[in-house]
């Protein structure tokens, strides 16, 4: 963090910096008037400098024409622009100021060395989830996004003792890609044509004669943003209507607690003070939009497993439809259609509070539905105070006021936080009512701030359709996209490293969003395009310090400094539960698990890959494999097994979804514990506008339109639809089970061949690489140690008794570490496999991305994977989960193999991989046990020679070679942070600023490596093993710790914790591993069930 | 003695004559044989092919291949090994055979060295092409520079095989060329007579000045001895070497003790069957049968008998040694191996390798050449599948089932494949043509004619 101390004087500091590297560049740039010309190019007056400053979007860049690669003039030429572009990122920060003058860099600005990355906090808003982050920013140029650890809602950390830790979304680390996409919108459109921001404003008067008598329309993205509110009072003053929509809405869970209390409320409960947290159809660890605090607090409470101390470890209940992580992790889930959330509440809310009725609902007459419910409500009653209940956004608002009304009943740690705009319509009503204001003509003028309402508002609606009727339509987005195409004006919108802004956590701390670099492709916010609009044409910066300080913050260089406004956080309402009266049961919701092949339940899913269809054209995204699917790049419908054989549809089969009368096909992904007779329809693919990636020019590359199917009626889940198959067999590129379904059978493969069953082979692995343990034979059992390479050698013997030791069990003399020994812990305790390591891993590293057809070749790049096996029955799988980075091994297989030495151990025990040596003969790979080594099978980074594609070049983390065709690459600890701090402590140590000695130990938690610092719960711990203080050492002597494959005497320098599992007595108990079944089909392993 | 000049009298020296005419015939006859040109056409094509293939290989990149990060060694690695394997017949005929005084060797012995440098070549081929960066792969020589890392990797079996087959592949050289000096100098000198000026130098340059004096004859045979005494542990220890990429990984599959002498079996069963898959056509095509006998033919099906059989052991035995040990991951292997996905290669190679070879105990099946001609092709394939199996079943499930995969060739690796195997043919064509292709000296030497009296048991 040295340079969040970086003052930020934005005014002054950064216009010196603009001014004085703006300034080389002229300097360097003699024209043929000189009297002299350095090529011919420069004679002809082609020379990159010597065109119009229109032609290019930059000054200098090296994008401005497409180059033929094998002109080795050209090759010349490239390496000047590359030097040209080593400057730009500081110098287009400050291009906002115009650079005028010509003088020398005399005095290095401050906090400013060249080669060294630094440090801004800023915000992101997606959805209306806000991320505080902290962005690392190189020469200018944002590389990498982690979270920001000082927030007081996002930060803070898991263990208390320990160094502060942020953790950063998975959405909010990719956008960073976004950002340096050439395909984001360019110039403004008029009618579908490229035009000119000067155009725009030339034609504004007329437009702005429109915002008043309730001529004009906004229709805005979901903002906590204190700006945006403020300019939109000045609009609906002026008597223009606001309407807000997001396609992914929690505004159920307002109208819920709006039915139960009275006012439009938003719940945030405290995860970490509760011993019972139930998850109604929500994933509080991807989808929930405080998802990242629920890691963290979710962890805190997870950690009291008794080693540590402190309380009871928590139990986590899940019942949903669609398998989420949340369900995944859970202790006990019940697979249960969505629109059984209703008759479940009512049937929780009566065994607990004794005031509803039992509904009539055959579903709960199940057996296993009986059992779930009375001794989760028995649990619930027990815990009170100490208990919780979440409701998804998917449930209606008469579940969430039901859940509303149990949390009450059960004192759950839950506050409730007054909305931000009380007033507003639930996001479906709002487009309605937008969309018929459209139809009826009443709307002159639409101003579209964000969004891509024409690819995902609902089809009911057509809002196509009714956009033709408006006179003047205007859209902010950040591409060309579907909406684009269709509306008057399209205007670019800057992207959030890019632009000022502020947002609100969903506790009320205020949080600033400052640019990173000035927009690439030009482009506004939506406060300042509104405030064009109202005729101010204020800059970001003003308009948001101008708020900001007429709410009584005058401290902006502190708020810039900490990316948010301390002390801000709202103060819970206190609320009076209102009587509520029954809810009739819709006929699904009567009926049971089984339903006929007409009365289908569609239920739809956010996509953990392009969120709502916006990251579409983010190829890290889209190659992202989902965490329980491991699908990527496309979206699927997902059906359960059984589901799917009395349908009679398969496993990658086309099937076409109708829901009354419309219809989408795309293929079929037969899940392990989707709830029967529920589709999941997965959101955001199928674009057509969204670029070279996700589809361009009307065409698809990625994925199935679902919206297509999506009406107000039905706008999270809808009964009564009917799925019909035959279309065909569509490859869903999976990462991991390439072998799991049988080809066009829904079945999970029993048999690999002709005659022998391998669902027992890998039952029985998973049992052994992933192990778990209850709390309950932990707590009896004292002197458990998980099973580990202590078979082999001993931590606590003598020095001398272990090298005897080792001289039997190695060929090989052991090497001996006198300093540093680098190593990782890795709990699967708290980890809720929501990715960000992953993200994190390949923005740090510069991990390519290679696309669908090579995954299905089996030839994906990421570094570190996370590992998912099923046990127990198909129908309700335990689901076990590993984050496989390389393990570091003591004994490398892959090193003993290398002919070249390309791949040799460090004296600090890292398996170092150089690039250059490298050969590229994949021994290395062939022996690694673990599978984590990654060659480069073809040139993945081709595309970035393109003139257009270069500027992505800018996203490279410089610290780390970018690989060529033919050479292996893996994880490596994130050598260039271990090294950044050696170097870092070295340097103060001999400057005196701290004490030590220069190679000694580092502080704990100096060094973090990019997974690290991305994971919300902290499960991942890298640190010094030589300090026996470190918290890895303290992970690494834990008795939860084990090798991975010890008896192959690698000697791993990563280590698991055993997965602790806290199941209720009173419930099925977790699969065993049993030599003789227990497999895919093993039911009967799963006890009750 | 050699030559014409030769002054013994009476029926030996027809007899040594005739040999020396039927197989000079084979290069000096005015026009070759159609099918020879048609055979060559075909070869020079999928030659062809292969450059083709490695164009685009090397200018691309290995994923053209059908190689993925969990089976990323496939065909590459199975060629490599099978054309070693190939050429491992011909050191075994020369110096093993030479060394115990199995003198029917002398009529095959020139052609299987023949076969053993070009299938060596082909061989060779592969460890550099799938390389990621093949321009780099000088970088396994050891040589002098002054970064200190450039130096190579000694603990890596792939460093092994460096020197294995380079020493291999120059030992075989030197022992062929030695041998065809003699012979060479027959050529020389039946060119001169001809008249054929180029030709003659050229022979003449090759063949060293050789004379025949008794002197020569005396060095000759020294030398020879010696290189048979060194070539011979070549015969163990390059397959040897070989196996060792595998048995020394740790993966299970690869991991076993029993692969050196398992794969030097199988390696002269499978260069057995190439020798006769190219000689029974060729002796056939050259009416060189009176040369290359039946008798010949008899002994080289009853190796392959032999060998087919310890190879067979070795299958079995590895099946036992994955149950014996209790190693569950072992044992998963080789049941996975058998009845996993790639069951068909499995049942392939045992099918080719262990079943074909028993129609060798049939004396009718010996004198069927036809018959035999296919079972040899069997055998090929079926060794083929053997290095197949090993490497991509073992390969595709691994430890982790999370990486558990499948492997499905591309057109690229069928096209270098088949592009070796037109080199070779092509190669082993040309040389049939241009070089002798029976060691005319060696046949006379242990034909009874050379023997005063007849007696047996003499040697020159």
């Amino acid at each position: 963090m040295s340079a969040k101390e970086h003052d930020h004087d934005h005014d002054h500091d950064h216009d010196a910096v603009g001014e004085n590297y703006d300034v080389a560049r002229p300097a360097m740039a003699p024209t043929p008037e000189h009297g002299y010309w350095k090529s011919l190019k420069e004679l002809d007056g082609k020379a990159p400098w010597q065109l119009a400053p229109s032609d290019k979007e930059f000054a200098e860049g090296g994008d401005e024409a497409p180059v033929d690669p094998l002109s080795r003039r050209n090759f010349f030429h490239l390496m000047g622009a590359s030097m040209g572009l080593a400057g730009l990122g500081v110098a287009s920060g400050c291009r906002r100021y115009e650079a005028e003058e010509i003088v020398p860099l005399s005095r290095r600005p401050e906090n400013q060395t060249p080669g060294q990355s630094l440090q801004y906090a800023t915000t992101y808003e997606m959805g209306g989830a806000v991320h505080p982050l902290v962005v690392t920013s190189f020469e200018g140029r944002p590389i990498h996004i982690d979270g920001n650890p000082d927030h007081p809602f996002a930060g803070g950390g898991v263990v208390p003792g320990t160094k502060k830790h942020g953790g950063a979304h998975i959405f909010a680390q990719a956008a960073i890609l976004n950002c340096y996409d050439p395909d984001r919108a360019t110039s403004p459109l008029n009618s579908g044509k490229g035009s000119s921001i000067e155009a725009f404003k030339a034609g504004l008067a007329e437009i702005k004669a429109t915002l008043s008598g309730g001529r004009a329309r906004v229709l805005a993205e979901a903002s906590s943003s204190l700006t945006i509110q403020a300019l939109r009072r000045r609009l609906e003053q002026g008597g223009v209507p606001w309407h807000e929509y997001e396609p992914i809405s929690w505004d159920n869970e307002r109208e819920g607690l709006r039915a139960a209390f009275g006012r439009p409320l938003r719940s945030l409960a405290h995860l970490d003070r509760a011993e019972t947290i139930v998850a109604l159809d929500c994933d509080l660890f991807v989808e929930h939009p405080a998802s990242m605090k629920y890691s963290r607090d979710w962890a805190r409470s997870r950690r009291k497993d008794g080693s540590l101390g402190v309380g009871k470890m928590n139990r986590l209940w899940a019942a949903e439809s669609v398998m989420s992580n949340t369900g995944a992790l859970a202790d006990h889930r019940l697979p249960m259609r969505s629109e059984l959330g209703l008759p479940f509440a009512q049937a929780l809310d009566a065994a607990i509070t004794g005031t509803g009725a039992m509904p009539n609902s055959e579903f709960l007459k199940e057996a296993k539905v009986v059992q779930y419910v009375t001794v989760l409500a028995e649990e619930l009653k027990a815990n009170t105070g100490r208990a919780v209940v979440v409701c998804g956004r998917r449930q209606p608002p008469q579940v969430h006021a039901l859940v509303a009304k149990i949390n009450q009943a059960i004192q759950a740690p839950v506050d409730y936080i007054e909305d931000f705009e009380p007033t507003r319509l639930h996001h479906v009503e709002s487009m309605r009512q937008l969309v018929a204001e459209m139809q009826a003509s009443r709307v002159e003028t639409l101003i579209i701030l964000g969004g891509n309402p024409v690819f995902d508002a609902p089809a009911d609606l057509d809002f196509a359709a009714a956009l033709t009727k408006v006179k003047t339509s205007i859209h902010l987005g950040d591409y060309a996209d579907e909406t684009s195409q269709k509306t008057t004006w399209h205007i670019p919108k800057a992207h959030y490293l890019e632009s000022w802004g502020d947002a609100r956590t969903p506790d009320g701390t205020i949080c600033l969003q400052q640019p990173l670099i000035q927009p690439i492709h030009g482009g506004l916010s939506s406060a300042e395009l509104l405030s064009l609009m109202l005729g101010d044409e204020l800059g970001g910066e003003q308009l948001v310090s101008s708020t900001l300080r007429g709410l009584g913050h005058p401290d902006w260089k502190r708020y810039l400094h900490d990316g948010h406004i301390a002390n801000t956080a709202a103060q819970p309402a206190t609320v009076q539960l209102n009587p509520m009266s029954p809810f009739a049961l819709t006929p699904g919701q009567q009926a049971g698990s089984k339903r006929g092949k007409n009365e289908l339940e569609v239920v739809f899913h956010f996509s953990g890959a392009t969120y709502d269809g916006r990251f579409a054209n983010n190829a890290w995204m889209q190659e992202i494999p989902d965490f329980l699917t491991k699908v990527t790049w496309d979206n699927y419908a997902l059906v359960s097994p059984e589901t799917a054989q009395a349908l009679g549809v398969a496993n990658n089969e086309m099937i076409t979804v109708k829901v009354g009368d419309r219809k989408v096909s795309l293929p079929c992904y037969t899940m392990p514990g989707q709830a029967k007779y529920s589709i999941g329809l997965v959101l955001g693919g199928g674009r057509t506008r969204a670029g070279k990636v996700g589809g361009e020019n009307g065409k698809t590359n990625v994925g199935w339109n679902t919206y297509a199917v999506r009406s107000t009626g039905g706008f999270d889940m809808v009964s009564n639809c009917s799925v019909t198959g035959g279309g065909g067999t569509y490859e869903l590129a999976n990462v991991q089970d390439h072998w799991n379904f049988k080809k066009g059978s829904n079945k999970l493969m029993k048999n690999d061949g002709p005659g022998f069953r391998f669902d027992f082979e890998v039952n029985r692995r998973s049992h052994e690489l992933v192990e778990e343990i209850t709390t309950d034979e932990l707590d009896a059992d004292r002197t458990w140690k998980a099973e580990s390479e202590h078979e082999f050698w001993d931590d606590t013997a003598d020095a001398s008794a272990n090298k005897q030791r080792a001289r039997h069990l190695s060929l090989f003399e052991e090497k001996e570490y006198t300093g540093h020994k680098w190593a990782m812990a890795i709990d699967l305790n708290t980890c809720t496999g929501c990715n960000a390591c992953m993200i994190a891993c390949q923005s740090e590293n510069n991990v390519p991305v290679v696309g669908r057809k090579e995954v299905l070749n089996n030839r994906e790049m990421h570094w570190i994977r996370i590992d998912r096996y099923f046990q127990g029955s198909v129908e309700d799988p335990h689901v076990v989960a590993q984050p496989l980075p390389c393990q570091q091994c003591e004994n490398a297989p892959c090193e003993q193999v290398c002919p070249v030495g390309a791949t040799s151990h460090s004296d600090e025990g890292l398996n170092d991989m150089a690039y250059n040596r490298c050969i590229g003969t994949r021994y290395c790979a062939n022996n690694c046990p673990y599978r984590v080594r990654r060659f480069n099978f073809l040139d993945w980074n081709k595309e970035y020679r393109d003139a257009r594609q270069k500027v992505r070049q800018l996203l490279f983390n410089p610290e780390v070679t970018v690989r060529m065709r033919g050479v292996m690459e893996k994880c490596t600890f994130c050598v260039q942070r271990i090294q950044n701090g050696k170097i870092k402590a070295k340097a103060e140590i001999r400057s005196g600023k701290r004490s030590g000695s220069v190679g000694g130990p580092l502080p704990d938690g100096e060094i973090e490596s990019a997974c690290q610092m991305a994971c919300p719960t902290e499960a991942i711990v890298f640190g010094d093993l030589s300090d026996d203080n470190s918290r890895v050492a303290a992970l690494h002597r834990d008795r939860r710790s084990y090798a991975l494959l010890p008896e192959l005497y690698t000697k791993p320098r990563n280590k698991y914790l055993t997965r602790i599992l806290n199941p209720n007595p009173k419930m099925p108990q977790p699969p065993k591993e049993d030599a003789h079944g227990g497999g895919h089909a093993g039911a009967e392993s799963k006890g009750g069930h | 003695m050699a030559t014409e000049a030769s002054f013994e009298p009476g029926k030996a020296r027809e007899h040594f004559r005739a040999i020396t005419r039927d197989v000079s015939w084979v290069a000096e006859a005015p026009k070759p044989h159609k099918l020879w040109l048609a055979a060559l056409g075909i070869a020079v094509l999928a030659f062809g092919w292969g450059l083709v293939s490695i164009f685009h290989l090397v200018t691309t990149g290995i994923g053209v291949w059908g190689n993925s990060n969990t089976v990323d060694w496939a065909w590459d690695i199975t060629n490599f090994v099978w054309w070693i394997g190939i050429g491992h017949a011909g050191t075994l005929i020369s110096a093993v055979l030479y060394l115990t005084r199995q003198h029917w060797r002398v009529s095959i012995n020139r052609a299987a060295e023949a076969m053993t440098i070009f299938a060596v070549m082909c061989a060779g081929l592969f460890p550099l092409l799938h390389t990621g960066r093949p321009w780099f792969a000088w970088w396994m020589i050891p040589h002098p520079n002054d970064m200190g890392s450039m130096w190579p990797q000694f603990r890596s079996p792939l460093m092994w095989d460096v020197f294995a087959v380079s020493t291999y592949a120059t030992t075989s050289i030197l022992f062929w060329y030695m041998g065809l000096v003699p012979d060479l100098a027959t050529f020389r000198d039946r060119c001169a007579l001809q008249g054929k000026k180029v030709r003659s130098v050229i022979y003449g340059v090759l063949s060293l000045g050789w004379r025949g004096s008794a002197r020569h004859w005396h060095r000759y045979e020294r030398a020879y001895l010696i290189l048979a005494g060194l070539a011979t542990p070549l015969v163990f220890s390059v397959h040897s070497v070989v196996s060792f990429d595998f048995a020394t990984s740790q993966l299970p599959g690869w991991h076993t003790t029993i692969f050196p002498p398992y794969f030097v079996a199988g390696a002269i069963f499978s260069g057995f069957a190439m020798v006769l898959t190219l000689m029974l056509p060729l002796r056939y095509l050259f009416n060189l049968q009176h040369i290359i006998t039946q008798a010949h033919v008899h002994a080289m099906c009853r190796i392959m008998l032999a060998t087919g059989m310890m190879v067979g052991l070795a299958y079995g035995t590895e099946f036992f040694i994955a149950w014996y040990s209790g190693n569950a991951f072992e044992l998963f292997t080789f049941r996975s191996r058998a009845f996993g996905p790639f069951w068909w290669a499995y049942f392939a190679m045992v099918s080719c390798n262990v079943l074909v070879p028993q129609f060798f105990w049939s004396n009718w099946v010996r004198n069927n050449n036809v018959l035999i001609w296919i079972l040899c092709i069997f055998i090929n394939i079926g060794m083929w599948f053997e290095r197949f199996v090993i490497i991509a079943t073992s390969l595709s499930r691994s430890f982790l089932p999370s990486a558990w995969s499948y492997y499905h060739p591309t057109k690229w690796d069928v096209g270098l494949f088949v592009g070796t195997i037109g080199l070779f043919s092509m190669l082993f064509l040309l040389f049939f043509r241009f070089v002798p292709v029976i060691a005319m000296s060696e046949v006379k030497g242990a034909s009874p004619e050379a023997h005063a009296g007849g007696k047996e048991g003499g040697h020159h």
